[in-house]
């Protein structure tokens, strides 16, 4: 079986990905989401803005990167260096700010396969048809729902 | 290569000694340079080749293999993977920007300074990864351009790595294969290192130090970090410091208590670790022992395994010999020219390939010299050579691992180092300290 069967309810909601990440930081804010999915100029799935990855960018790189600090501890909140952060990044346009490395679903991907990569990254992933456009976003909530339901009928 | 045992060669097909072990020499160090496959898988595989045509025995191949280097290199990783979690080095970052009020100039001396002091301590590679966040993060902070702090950073470690035996890996390699203790290297090459570091200084402060600004409410965030809150283990940095103090004094004392640096390192190293199993139990200890052992540098202690090897087999193959008479024949084996060639050439070389192989090679081609220059003499051509390798490290961005490492960091952090325009600026200020050590030896020992 594979992800066709799921139903992804209504297509989601995309945004261009020029669009300024403050923008798409806002609509997640009003609409109480998490994530948010971008599309390039030809339509095509261009990547997820979440929330996690706007902090992510938020965070000093010196410890966000490999080999970098372990803890912040002793900066202490340092807040200006935080707000000077995030003023740089609601400028920026959404699509540099996508979640990296993320494995994305397909709609031919089977569930076993879709189970294990949700359980390994933690978080919602998107799913593509054949010509890479986004048919919905997978949360490991839906796919629980769908188990529960199909062990119901068993 | 040290003390290898001269057998009769029986090389595959009865073909020359010579060439065979010069082909494998050269395919393997062009292989190393093209950077295409790591060095030391073409490093181990050169020294594999060495043995299987024949040109080495197993036994001569592991007489080659400098085991001091070896040991000392790995002892002090060990030691410098458990001290690192402690939070020591941030510390010591985190209050010397404190010390300078934040002030962005004085940051960058102060950073050059205490990477040079910890390069001269710890192998460049460590002590770049253990600054250069901090640089990162502070540089952040006070709003700066990172760039100008990661290019003292690079200077300051090969210029700092260069002051004593156990700071770069040439060093090591010379001080074990000739014998020089930790003390010479101090006393010989620290003074011309502390001239170079400060020398340094000022064409940073000519090209970005006096240019640099910040306000002062980020000068008081900087001022505001808590470098006490940096010390994760209070008990772990007791033991690390207590042990990398005694550590360092066995250096020093271990020429005249009959020690090997290697000998010190790997004991330092056993203490570090005894210390921290105590009182815990055998899964946690194992834990710890396997943790501290995968920091070790594996790839860098293989690649040394392989050339040793390498370098063993042209050496017996009589390569080496050539190259020291027709270095002898260049400069008519006078002193000075035959030093002022080596320490210009090391650095030219050094600057664009790796300074291992190179100084790996040029140990016994130096060794050779002493009956044209005098025994006598030929501690000075080791300071060229050292001189000229560590220094010229800082030639290009591909000159010394530290240099690499730094520009990785600074790319994955946003902040990319290019080739060309940090070789423009180095590679002037790499020639000018190999200027000032030319003085420095013209004076000292010429």
């Amino acid at each position: 079986m594979t992800l066709r069967a799921l139903s992804h309810g209504p297509s989601p909601l995309s945004l261009a990905a020029d669009t300024p990440a403050g923008q798409v930081l806002r609509h997640m804010l009003e609409q109480r989401i998490n994530h948010v999915a971008l599309r390039g100029p030809d339509g095509r799935f261009a990547g997820l803005v979440s929330v996690h990855s706007l902090l992510e960018r938020i965070v000093p790189a010196s410890a966000r990167v490999e080999h970098g600090l372990d803890h912040l501890a002793f900066v202490g909140d340092a807040l200006p260096m935080l707000i000077d952060h995030f003023r740089d990044i609601v400028h920026a346009p959404a699509g540099s700010l996508v979640e990296e490395g993320g494995p994305l679903l397909r709609t031919d991907t089977p569930i076993m396969e879709a189970a294990l990569l949700l359980s390994r990254s933690g978080r919602p992933l998107p799913v593509l048809d054949a010509n890479d456009l986004l048919v919905g976003v997978l949360s490991p909530r839906t796919l629980l729902a769908f188990l529960a339901t199909q062990s119901e009928g068993r | 290569m040290h003390g290898a045992t001269h057998q009769a060669s029986q090389v595959i097909l009865g073909l020359s000694p010579l060439l065979v072990a010069l082909t494998i020499f050269v395919a393997t160090y062009a292989v190393i340079v093209t950077e295409r496959i790591n060095r030391a898988i073409v490093a181990l595989l050169g020294a594999g080749v060495m043995i299987l045509t024949g040109v080495l025995h197993q036994n001569e191949a592991f007489a080659g293999i400098d085991f001091n280097t070896i040991g000392l290199l790995t002892g002090m990783m060990v030691i410098v993977a458990i001290t690192q979690k402690s939070g020591v080095f941030q510390y010591v970052a985190v209050k010397s920007a404190k010390l300078v009020k934040a002030d962005p100039w004085g940051l960058m001396a102060m950073l050059a300074l205490v990477t040079a002091v910890f390069s001269a301590l710890l192998d460049n590679v460590t002590t770049v990864l253990l600054v250069a966040p901090v640089a990162l993060l502070i540089t952040d902070a006070l709003r700066l351009n990172p760039y100008p702090y990661l290019f003292a950073i690079i200077f300051a470690s090969n210029i700092g790595g260069t002051a004593t035996l156990i700071g770069d890996p040439p060093n090591i390699m010379i001080g074990s294969a000739v014998g020089l203790t930790f003390n010479e290297f101090l006393f010989n090459l620290a003074p011309v290192a502390l001239v170079v570091l400060f020398l340094t200084l000022i064409p940073l402060w000519w090209f970005w130090g006096r240019k640099l600004s910040t306000s002062l409410e980020l000068r008081a965030q900087v001022m505001g970090f808590d470098e006490r809150a940096a010390i994760t283990d209070v008990k772990l940095l007791k033991q690390s410091l207590a042990v990398t103090a005694l550590t360092i004094a066995g250096f020093v004392f271990a020429h005249s208590l009959g020690l090997e640096p290697a000998t010190v390192a790997m004991t330092g190293a056993a203490l570090l670790l005894l210390l921290r199993a105590l009182g815990q139990s055998a899964e946690h200890q194992a834990e710890q022992v396997h943790k501290s052992f995968a920091e070790v540098e594996w790839v860098t202690i293989f690649f040394f395994v392989g050339l040793f090897v390498v370098v063993a087999g042209v050496e017996k193959a009589g390569a080496l010999k050539l190259a020291a008479d027709a270095l002898v024949g260049f400069t008519g084996g006078e002193l000075a020219l035959t030093a002022y060639v080596i320490l210009w050439a090391s650095a030219v070389i050094s600057a664009v390939v790796d300074n291992i192989p190179f100084v790996a090679t040029m140990i016994p081609v130096i060794q050779n010299l002493g009956p044209v220059v005098g025994q006598e003499n030929l501690n000075t051509l080791w300071w060229s050579l050292a001189l000229g390798a560590c220094l010229g490290g800082n030639g290009s961005l591909v000159g010394a691992s530290a240099n690499l490492v730094v520009a990785g960091f600074a790319e994955r952090a946003g902040h990319p180092i290019r080739f060309l325009p940090f070789m423009l600026a180095a590679f002037p200020l790499m020639l000018m300290s190999i200027a000032v050590a030319h003085l420095y030896l013209a004076w000292r020992y010429l």
